[in-house]
């Protein structure tokens, strides 16, 4: 009614300004707030972060933005892309040749090459980085990576420097017009970057297997001056999120390709949801976190409730309608929101600055992509937002009940509440205390408040509940499961071999000799691998071959590189294939991968070019898993190189080759796995060898530091949860005796002693611990252990270590807050009576 | 003989810019078993002296004597230890504890002693104040009048030599009023109590052996005889 329409807005505020007047409420509020706020900024900001440098990396990883690599195109047909509707645009790179440098490893080549403009503004720019100086316009203009510059040793030269370089034999001098940083070197040390796509496949087309290429840009000039080499087309499309056949055969249907021009995919919903885990887990954290920070705001706004119930009583008797109360409790929880998120996000803000890049360096240090991973912080307003957001959400959620119940109180009820609340269900089932009347009168001050106590135990026990968890299932990461599945040889020494149909093999029979005598050796493996061609015996299987090992394939037959296994390495694969082993010891039968050929093609023979070019049959025995765990471990027993197809041999059936096998790899197995003396003694036989050198003492050395920030961040974060809890068991027992002050003055009345009170405060606290106890106990510690459980296909080396220590440590520190907290409050609040 | 004696009692609070003089030099004695009133107008001291009395505030200056004891020169603890076995107090507001049962809330002060429940006795007390069924209930389930007489019980309780009872019938109606002051002067006779209640009420008053009024913390006795 119009009538009863009324304008007390000012009123409300006014009255919700009066309830801030309470300290301590009010530092709870914003302690709490603040906390929340920062914790969950914090999270989603390693998440982020994590994800945004995620992304980077991939970027860096590929080396262009764009999505389709087509090779050798006609012009006719470089028009036609222009006009597909589906196509973003469209970039040309250009190989101009190599370097000739001294000093240079044969597999290593600083390669020439050009980009036309989108190409370099669209599709490569992205991918590097710390650009200083200009793309090169004169003719004698270059720009360097910082790594070519290295390698050709001109670390020091800058900007505006000369250099020589031999190009085909005939040395040029140019003018560096810009220095950058690109990320060419992959994971295994290999380049596999389209910064230079056009140089790779010039190598690839010509069987030069050049493991680490160096970049050089050229400028337009130079480049119409000269002839390319080779010329890739780069394609982006308007939608990265398609299906990589499908638009690879449209691309093929639209242009019409031919045989020799090639069409690659990548970037295409590969890698979509990676890094986006990282998200989802911090939005995990973040929902036990928002909990932690609903049970302790909740708890705080009931309090208050309760204590100024007599303030909400008496504003109803002057006229003061539910709504308006309802809204005095929220606007009351607005205020704190609106002045302590903020400061929330500014703390957070400050400590992400720092922690985030120190999290994320410590996750990846060591590894092999942490030169191309960045480590920055990711500020964004989206994330500010999704914050607030959150924050806001659970200080709304937190205040509804609260500002309900405040609305419902008559003020007859209100007028004689004398804080007796209803204690109905407590019955006499605390007679086995009678005795002891201060035990029971804690035990029922407690229970008698279920709903509100719930809160505060649940918070304690998530608390404790994630610290057990977190250090129990990273804390002792058992290297020995991992070993056994990954790396079962305590040093692998491979032979970095320039191509894969050299003859030569850095590892010699010197080498071997030197390994051998060597003492602390308990193990000495030997893997021994030739080149050589295969062809099918029959023209199925030739088709077979050809269907799936194309990448192998040479005119007619495909190269092979074949590897030798003796009885012991049989028996080891036999565990899951039991085959007859006598055949394949014979030399009259061979084993191949899954992959190579199907099934059916078992017992038929594979024809294998020998020293004089004749063609020995050999049966299929039998194939091995490629992706079975049990041969997890398959890259101990060869899986060769991308082009070539893999076949396993014993040492007869490579004698009727009449081919001289190199030697491929050792490994090594010693007593003390942690033997740094026989590393450094291994490291300087091989000093002079090309090899890639593994060892499990390497391999601890660079997890461990990745499991040290795991557990770094993951106790943190627990521990925040803890103190979340403990605060707010301090916060309800402050409120407590606040709101007990009358009865506590009246035990003191009738004659309870200080020593007494002190007790039955004491015992109080207890409770909640010996609750929270309990809980953990029964309830946490199974619970932990099945959550571990859960990740253990993916974290298959991390058991599950219950640490007594981290048990007893937590819980004693608790038990010692539960029993001082209140004696400490109220010795506080006496002085104040 | 005098069961309470007070020498000089002043309790003063210092304010800002200046002292409330809540007790100022009062000089008073009160007999065994006597009844006594003490009224005053509002912020006349009569709770503060019931306090001083009772020791649950120590004075500025001055002396109290109960039973002879200066409680005035006690610690916290056996200033408490002497209210749970020499002093009974009522409130006006009940203050009964909320989680214990009417039986458990006349009984604490015999717990807290660490002494056997006279059962007898408290059944007695029980009978007299007509709270025999009442035994196992939770304050909260109880009439303002039921809870004050649980009140009296628990300060009956541990049979202390005085009773002091501020304003125990001011949330009561008048014909809860009668009950009550009825009550408390007849378990007082019964168990031969000295009783020092502060009322604001003229007629309970005149029902006291003795009236004593309180102006600014100073006594102005009447003896209406």
């Amino acid at each position: 009614m119009k009538t009863m329409m009324n304008n007390n807005k000012k009123a409300i505020n006014k009255l919700t300004l009066s309830t801030l007047k309470n300290k301590t409420k009010t530092l709870f509020m914003f302690v709490s707030i603040i906390l929340v706020t920062f914790m969950i900024y914090s999270i989603f900001s390693i998440g982020f972060s994590y994800y945004d440098n995620y992304q980077t990396y991939n970027l860096r990883s590929a080396g262009t933005t764009s999505q389709i690599m087509m090779t050798n195109l006609t012009k006719k047909q470089k028009n036609k892309l222009n006009d597909l509707d589906y196509i973003k645009n469209i970039g040309n790179q250009h190989y101009y040749g190599r370097i000739n440098f001294e000093n240079s490893y044969s597999d290593s080549q600083i390669v020439l090459s050009n980009y036309d403009d989108i190409e370099w503004k669209e599709d490569i720019l992205p991918t590097i980085a710390s650009f200083e100086g200009n793309y090169p316009t004169k003719k004698n203009e270059i720009a360097l990576s910082r790594w070519t510059l290295n390698k050709l040793g001109y670390k020091n030269k800058k900007i505006g420097d000369y250099i020589t370089l031999n190009i085909n034999h005939q040395k040029q001098r140019f003018n560096i017009s810009a220095i950058f940083t690109d990320y060419l070197i992959g994971r295994d040390q290999k380049t596999k970057s389209a910064n230079v796509a056009a140089a790779t496949f010039y190598f690839k087309d010509h069987h030069q297997e050049i493991n680490q290429i160096g970049n050089i840009i050229i400028s337009n000039m130079y480049a119409k001056s000269h002839s390319s080499l080779y010329q890739v087309t780069m394609v982006s499309l308007k939608d990265k999120h398609q299906d990589a056949d499908k638009i690879m055969s449209q691309l093929n249907k639209d242009l019409n390709l031919a045989k020799n021009q090639k069409l690659y995919s990548f970037g295409l919903l590969a890698n979509k949801t990676d890094g986006l885990l990282s998200i989802v887990a911090c939005a995990f954290l973040a929902i036990l976190i928002v909990l932690s920070g609903y049970f302790i705001i909740n708890n705080i706004m009931q309090l208050s409730i309760n204590n100024d119930i007599y303030f909400y009583g008496q504003l109803k008797t002057i006229g003061t309608t539910p709504k308006q109360i309802k809204s005095i409790v929220k606007k009351e929880t607005l205020f704190y929101a609106l002045l302590a998120i903020p400061m929330g996000l500014v703390f957070a803000s400050l400590f992400s600055y720092f922690l985030v890049p120190y999290t994320l360096r410590r996750l990846i240090s060591g590894s092999a992509i942490e030169n191309i991973f960045p480590c920055n912080v990711s500020f964004s307003p989206f994330l500010f937002l999704i914050v607030i957001i959150y924050v806001l959400l659970t200080i709304w959620v937190s205040s509804k009940k609260p500002a309900k119940i405040a609305s419902k109180i008559s003020p007859i009820e209100a007028i004689r509440y004398n804080g007796l609340g209803n204690t109905s269900y407590i019955n006499r089932s605390f007679s086995i205390f009678k005795k002891n009347r201060i035990l029971s009168l804690a035990i029922k001050n407690i229970l008698g408040n279920g709903k509100r106590n719930i809160s505060v135990i649940l918070s304690l026990f998530i608390g404790l509940f994630s610290c057990l968890t977190i250090y129990s299932a990273i804390s002792k990461p058992d290297y020995n499961i991992l070993f056994a599945r990954q790396q079962p040889y305590s040093f692998n020494i491979e032979a970095n071999n320039p191509n894969n149909e050299g003859k030569q093999s850095d590892i010699t029979n010197k080498e071997i000799s030197k390994v051998q005598s060597l003492k602390e050796i308990t193990e000495l493996k030997i893997v021994k691998t030739a080149y050589s061609t295969v062809t099918g015996s029959s023209k199925f299987l030739q088709k077979e071959l050809g269907k799936k090992n194309s990448f192998a394939k040479e005119s007619n037959h495909f190269k092979a590189t074949i590897i030798l296994l003796n009885e012991d390495d049989l028996s080891h694969f036999s565990k899951t294939n039991k085959t007859d082993n006598i055949s394949f010891l014979n030399g009259d039968s061979i084993y191949l991968l899954d992959t190579s050929v199907s099934r059916k093609y078992i017992k038929d023979s594979l024809s294998i070019q020998n020293n004089n070019g004749e063609l020995i049959d050999y049966k299929i025995e039998n194939l091995f898993k490629e992706d079975s765990n049990f041969l997890q471990d398959a890259q101990n027993y060869l899986i060769s190189d991308s082009d070539h197809i893999c076949i396993y041999m014993s040492e007869k059936g490579l004698e009727k080759l009449q081919i001289d096998p190199i030697y491929e790899e050792l490994k090594i197995n010693t007593k003390n796995v942690n033997n740094e003396k026989l590393q450094e003694k291994l490291l300087s036989i091989f000093k002079n060898c090309t090899i890639a050198f593994k060892s499990q003492i390497n391999t601890i050395k660079q997890l461990q530091p990745i499991i040290n920030c795991f557990m770094f961040v993951g106790i943190l974060f627990a521990c925040i949860l803890l103190m979340l809890g403990i605060f707010n068991f301090i916060n309800i027992i402050i409120m407590n005796i606040n709101s007990r002050k009358k009865e506590l003055a009246t035990l003191e009345a009738i004659g309870m002693t200080k020593k007494q009170l002190y007790k039955l405060l004491s015992l109080e606290g207890i409770i909640y611990f010996v609750i929270s106890l309990v809980l953990l106990t029964i309830i946490g510690i199974p619970l932990s252990k099945m959550i571990v459980s859960l990740f253990q296909n993916t974290l298959y080396y991390f058991k599950y270590h219950f640490s007594f220590l981290l048990y007893f440590l937590i819980n004693f520190i608790l038990f010692i807050i539960c029993l001082i907290t209140p004696r400490i409050y109220y010795t506080k609040t006496k002085k104040n009576k | 003989m005098e069961i309470v004696k007070t020498i000089n009692l002043k309790k003063y609070y210092k304010m800002d810019n200046y002292t409330v003089k809540a007790v100022d030099n009062i000089n008073l004695n009160i007999n065994n078993h006597e009844f006594i009133a003490i009224v005053g107008s509002s912020g006349s001291g009569k709770s503060t002296l019931l306090n001083l009395l009772g020791g649950l505030d120590k004075p500025t200056s001055g002396k109290v004597f109960i039973n002879n004891i200066d409680i005035t020169s006690m610690d916290e603890d056996e200033l408490a230890i002497f209210r749970r076995r020499n002093i009974g107090f009522i409130f006006q507001n009940y203050n009964l504890i909320g989680n214990l049962t009417v039986l458990e809330n006349i009984t604490l002060p015999i717990e807290l002693d660490g002494n056997e429940i006279p059962y007898d006795f408290i059944n007695e007390i029980l009978h007299v104040l007509k709270l025999e069924d009442k035994k196992n209930i939770y304050p909260n389930k109880l009439s303002g009048g039921q809870q004050q007489r649980v009140a009296i019980a628990r300060a009956l309780a541990t049979r202390p030599s005085i009773i002091l009872a501020d304003e125990p019938t001011g949330n009561l109606d008048s014909k809860t009023t009668q009950e009550v002051i009825g009550l408390i002067k007849r378990t007082s006779h019964l168990f031969k109590q000295t009783i020092v209640m502060i009322t604001h009420n003229e007629d309970i008053a005149q029902l006291a052996d003795r009236i004593i009024k309180i102006e600014d913390g100073k006594l102005r006795e009447n003896n209406d005889e």
